[in-house]
């Protein structure tokens, strides 16, 4: 996002209004990206949404990139999800050790052409999905962007697992593609 | 071409695959395959692709304002202040604001009598009464050590007559007390007008 750098040094330097504008900013994607995980309730995506942002917020000395800042944010709240399963696995049991880690930067620095072509590339992998199933259920979490997979799952009349494991099997394709990219 | 696994995986992301196993590995990459994108889905971990996967997949998006959410994450941020389930702390609340009610603060009186704000401390954290002889839309505000005052309610909290602890559904308003300090906690009216304020030394 273009304003990311300036709100970054004022949110170190401990303004809450650029800690609100950056969560304003991000905050949607985050809970998106959460929403679409296996085993996370409702409330989890909340807890993780702000985890994530407290955990930003505190770590934004780590971030070699300031223009990449969405994907940063999203590692954290992918990493912090995975912890956390690991936690609730583990509930009962010897709490796994995870450390506290902040997830490393993404690989490139950013720049809008280069996003741009990203984004196009995963709309072309959902155009050629073949009519169907999957197709629907990415068509409705990724392009309508409205629905949880619970709700998608209650619209198609399957079960929350068979959504969120269609989301992951798109989602590595998407990512097999990129990576064919680098 | 063998199939991709998580060795040939970070090699590929770290650049370290020689040149020619790197052109093979690319070149299966881009043709559709069941198997490897199973494997990429089991992947342990995060990996240094996956915020750039994930932020192509949702593209850009409108979000409603999250007002709750970002005063949770205030709160957190700033350590101090924190909305605390009552069921966490229901008991020692029955003590603290029905059974027993514990003065140990100084009072200073402020010019509405008809509004008096206890401050108590309930195990690690202090939480607000109010009792009203009216129905008022309150405010409080919180200054640590003669810092300037922060706003502790984010928006202003209307009540009827009576005895109130300040809390927002089951959750309770606590200052958490980590450290050595003295907080002047003043509460308002919505117009400004000072009600009550009270002076607290908290040790942890």
């Amino acid at each position: 996002m273009a304003d990311d750098p300036e709100r970054i040094e004022r949110a170190k330097a401990g303004d809450p209004l650029a800690w609100r504008e950056l969560y304003d900013a991000h905050a949607g994607a985050v809970r998106r990206a959460l929403s679409g995980w296996g085993n996370l309730s409702a409330a989890d995506v909340e807890d993780l949404v702000q985890e994530t942002f407290v955990t930003m917020v505190r770590s934004l000395d780590q971030l070699r990139s300031p223009d990449a800042l969405r994907p940063w944010v999203l590692t954290i709240a992918r990493s912090l999800a995975i912890r956390k399963n690991a936690r609730d696995k583990a509930e009962g049991k010897k709490r796994a050790d995870l450390g506290d880690e902040i997830p490393e930067a993404p690989i490139s620095i950013e720049d809008d052409r280069a996003r741009e072509h990203r984004i196009a590339t995963v709309r072309a992998l959902i155009e050629a999905l073949p009519p169907g199933a999957e197709r629907d259920t990415v068509h409705l979490f990724y392009v309508e962007g409205k629905l949880s997979a619970s709700e998608i799952a209650e619209k198609l009349g399957v079960g929350k697992s068979t959504i969120t494991m269609r989301l992951e099997r798109f989602r590595a394709k998407v990512k097999r593609r990129l990576m064919a990219e680098m | 071409m063998k199939h991709l696994d998580a060795s040939i995986w970070s090699a590929y992301l770290d650049g370290s695959l020689a040149p020619g196993e790197r052109a093979d590995v690319k070149a299966h990459l881009a043709e559709d395959c069941e198997i490897c994108e199973v494997r990429i889905a089991n992947l342990a971990g995060v990996d240094r692709l996956d915020g750039l996967v994930d932020d192509a997949l949702i593209g850009d998006l409108d979000s409603a304002p999250d007002e709750l959410g970002f005063a949770r994450v205030r709160s957190k941020l700033t350590k101090s202040r924190a909305w605390i389930p009552a069921v966490a702390m229901i008991a020692a609340l029955v003590v603290a604001f029905i059974i027993l009610p514990k003065r140990e603060e100084e009072r200073l009186k402020g010019p509405h009598a008809g509004a008096k704000l206890s401050v108590l401390r309930v195990e690690s954290s202090l939480v607000f009464r109010v009792d009203l002889d009216a129905p008022t839309c309150l405010v409080l505000f919180g200054s640590e050590n003669g810092e300037p005052r922060e706003k502790l309610l984010e928006a202003p909290l209307c009540l009827e007559a009576g005895r109130h602890a300040i809390a927002r559904g089951d959750d309770v308003l606590g200052l958490l007390v980590t450290h050595a300090a003295t907080w002047v906690i003043t509460l308002e009216d919505d117009r400004g007008a000072v009600l009550d304020r009270v002076t607290q030394v908290v040790t942890p």
